[in-house]
C-alpha cells in the first residue's frame, strides 16, 4: 500500500496536537513518577504505585500519542474519513478526566475511591474511540492489512477496557466475584499486546517503508504475525479468565511468536531501505526492536523487568524516534505547505534539532541498560542514576518538540 | 541531449534542463526524498509547464499518490518503472485543462 501520512481526509492538525502535546506533558509527569516508584520495584508487580505509574504512563503518554497517530493515519490508511471529529474531540477531555481520577487514586490511598469512577470515565472515553474507529471502518468495501491490524486492535482494546472496568468496580465497590488477579492480567495483556502492539505492528508497516524509503520486500511476515498474534492474544485473554493456566502459556508462546515475526519483518524493511543513513530516527527503532526481542525472553524470568523493558526500553524510543519524524511533517503541512514555491520552505530535518536528538537518544540507551543492570543487581543507587537519565532524556526530548512546534521561517533562513 | 543545471527558486533538489524534438525538458530527482520534498519540488516544477512544448519529468522512488490525486486531472502523465523501485513520471501539458491546475493550494503530500 502507497500513502503518505497526510491527505486532505485527515483530520485538523489541531485535533491530533491536542493528544501530542498532553502526550509529552504525561511523559514528563511519568518521568517524576518514576523517581518515587524505586522502593517499590522489588515488590508485588500490581502495587498501587506501580498501578499508578503504569497508567500514567501508559494510558497518559502511550495512549494519548496512539489515539492522535491513529485519528491521523486511519483516514490516510483507510482511504476514508473518520467517523467524528467531535467524538475524538469529546473523547479527549473525558480521557484526560478519567485518566487524572485513575493516577490520582492509585497515588494517594485517601483518594482510591476515585478510581472506579476514573475507570467508568476513562471507559467512556476509549468506548467512543472505538465507536469511532468501528463505524469509520464499517463505511468500506475492503480492508487492507494494516487496516486489519488497526480494526483488530480497537476490537482488542474494546474487551481490554471493560475487563478494566469490571476490575475498577470489583476493587472500589467489591461488585463482581472475580479472581482479581487473573482478570488484571488478562486486562495487562489485551491492552498491551493486543492493542499497544497491534497499533504498532500496523503502524510501523506504514511509518518505517515511508521513512526510509523502503520497497520490494516480502510482507510474509507480517501477514502472519496478524493471524497468530490475534489468536495468541485472545486465547491467552479467554484462559486467564476460564482458568486454563497450561492452556496459557501456549497462547503466550503464540505472542512471542508473532512478536519475532514482526521484528523479522521489520528488519526486512530496514534492510531493503534506499536512505542509508543512520539518523536518530533508525538509532531509535533498531534498539527499540533490540530491547523487544530481549523483553521477550526477559519477561518469563521477570515480570518487573519486562514491564520496565517494554515501557522504556521499546515503547519510549519507538514512539519518540516517530515523534521526530511525524511531529514536523504534520507541523510543515499545517504551517509551511502555503508557501512552497513563493518562498523558501524549510526541510523536516531542519525542525529538529538533531544534536539534541542524538544526545537524547544515548541518554536513553544508557539509561535503559543502567535501570536494567540497576535491577538484576538490585542496587538502588543504579536504579537512581539511570532513572536520572532517562528523565535527562525525557527533558531533551520535550526541548525538541517544543523546538518543532514554534518553529518559525526565521529560523529556516538562519539554517 | 545534454542536460544543463536550471535554478530553481526553492527546489530542494538539483533541477536539470533539455531539449527533444522541440520540446523542453525539465528535470529532478527526488528518489531520495522523504515526503514532503517529492511534492514541494513537484509542485514547483509544474508551475513551468506552461506550453505543449515543455514537459516535466520527474524521478521518485514511488507513484507521488498525494500529488497525483490532486494534479492528475489538469496534466497527461506517463509513469515508466526504471527498476529499483524507482519511478519515472513525465507531466505533459493537456490542452484545455492544465491552465485550470490551481498549483496555489499545496494541500497534498505526495
Amino acid at each position: 500500500m502507497k500513502v503518505s501520512l497526510a491527505t486532505e481526509m485527515a483530520p485538523p492538525f489541531v485535533l491530533v496536537a491536542h493528544f501530542f502535546i498532553a502526550a509529552i506533558v504525561f511523559l514528563v509527569l511519568s518521568g517524576v513518577a518514576l523517581l518515587f516508584i524505586v522502593p517499590d520495584m522489588e515488590g508485588y508487580f500490581i502495587a498501587s504505585s506501580l498501578a499508578a505509574f503504569s497508567h500514567l504512563y501508559l494510558l497518559g503518554f502511550v495512549m494519548m500519542v496512539i489515539f492522535g497517530a491513529m485519528y491521523q493515519l486511519l483516514p490516510v490508511v483507510l482511504e476514508a474519513p473518520i467517523f467524528s471529529k467531535d467524538f475524538a474531540y469529546v473523547q479527549f477531555y473525558i480521557y484526560l478526566c478519567g485518566l487524572v481520577m485513575i493516577v490520582s487514586g492509585f497515588s494517594f490511598s485517601a483518594l482510591h475511591l476515585l478510581i472506579p469512577y476514573g475507570a467508568v470515565i476513562t471507559y467512556t472515553s476509549m468506548v467512543i474511540f472505538c465507536v469511532n474507529v468501528f463505524l469509520t471502518f464499517f463505511r468500506l468495501e475492503r480492508i487492507h492489512l494494516v487496516g486489519k491490524f488497526l480494526l483488530v486492535a480497537t476490537l482488542f482494546l474494546f474487551l481490554s477496557i471493560s475487563l478494566g472496568l469490571v476490575v475498577g468496580l470489583h476493587l472500589g465497590h467489591g461488585l463482581f466475584e472475580i479472581d482479581s488477579n487473573a482478570w488484571i492480567q488478562a486486562h495487562i495483556l489485551g491492552t498491551l499486546a493486543g492493542f499497544v502492539l497491534m497499533v504498532i505492528m500496523g503502524v510501523s508497516m506504514v511509518l518505517l517503508p515511508m521513512f526510509s524509503l523502503s520497497h520490494g520486500y516480502s510482507q510474509k511476515w507480517i501477514e502472519s504475525a496478524l493471524y497468530l498474534h490475534s489468536a495468541g492474544v485472545l486465547g491467552a485473554m479467554f484462559c486467564l479468565l476460564a482458568g486454563y493456566e497450561k492452556i496459557v502459556m501456549l497462547c503466550l508462546g503464540m505472542v512471542v511468536g508473532s512478536s519475532l515475526l514482526f521484528v523479522i519483518q521489520m528488519l526486512i524493511i530496514l534492510k531493503h531501505r534506499v536512505r542509508k543513513q543512520n539518523d536518530y530516527w533508525v538509532k531509535n527503532i533498531l534498539f527499540a526492536l533490540f530491547c523487544f526481542t530481549c523483553n521477550l525472553v526477559v519477561v518469563w524470568f521477570d515480570v518487573v523487568l519486562g514491564g520496565i523493558g517494554f515501557f522504556f526500553g521499546f515503547l519510549l524510543p519507538y514512539i519518540v524516534g516517530h515523534i521526530y519524524k511525524i511531529l514536523p511533517f504534520l507541523i510543515w503541512y499545517e504551517k509551511f505547505s502555503p508557501l512552497v514555491g513563493k518562498q523558501k520552505v524549510p526541510l523536516l530535518h531542519q525542525m529538529i534539532q538533531s544534536r539534541v536528538a542524538d544526545a537524547q537518544t544515548y541518554f536513553l540507551f544508557s539509561a535503559i541498560g543502567i535501570i536494567f543492570l540497576a535491577k538484576m543487581i538490585e542496587k538502588a543507587s543504579l536504579f537512581y542514576l539511570g532513572v536520572t537519565l532517562l528523565a535527562i532524556s525525557i527533558v531533551l526530548v520535550v526541548y525538541n518538540v517544543f523546538y518543532t512546534f514554534t518553529y518559525t521561517l526565521k529560523e529556516s533562513h538562519n539554517a | 541531449m545534454n542536460p544543463i543545471p536550471l535554478h530553481v527558486d526553492n527546489a530542494t533538489v538539483p533541477f536539470f534542463t533539455y531539449t527533444l524534438e522541440n520540446v523542453t525538458f525539465i528535470e529532478f530527482d527526488t528518489s531520495l526524498c522523504v515526503p514532503p520534498e517529492p511534492m514541494v519540488n513537484a509542485m514547483i516544477a509544474l508551475e513551468k509547464l506552461s506550453s505543449p512544448h515543455i514537459k516535466v519529468v520527474m524521478i521518485n522512488h514511488r507513484s507521488p499518490v498525494g500529488l497525483l490525486a490532486k494534479i492528475s486531472a489538469f496534466y497527461d502523465i506517463e509513469t515508466t518503472e526504471l527498476g529499483e523501485g524507482k519511478l519515472k513520471l513525465v507531466f505533459s501539458y493537456k490542452e484545455g485543462e492544465t491552465h485550470k491546475a490551481d498549483l496555489s493550494k499545496k494541500s497534498c503530500a505526495g
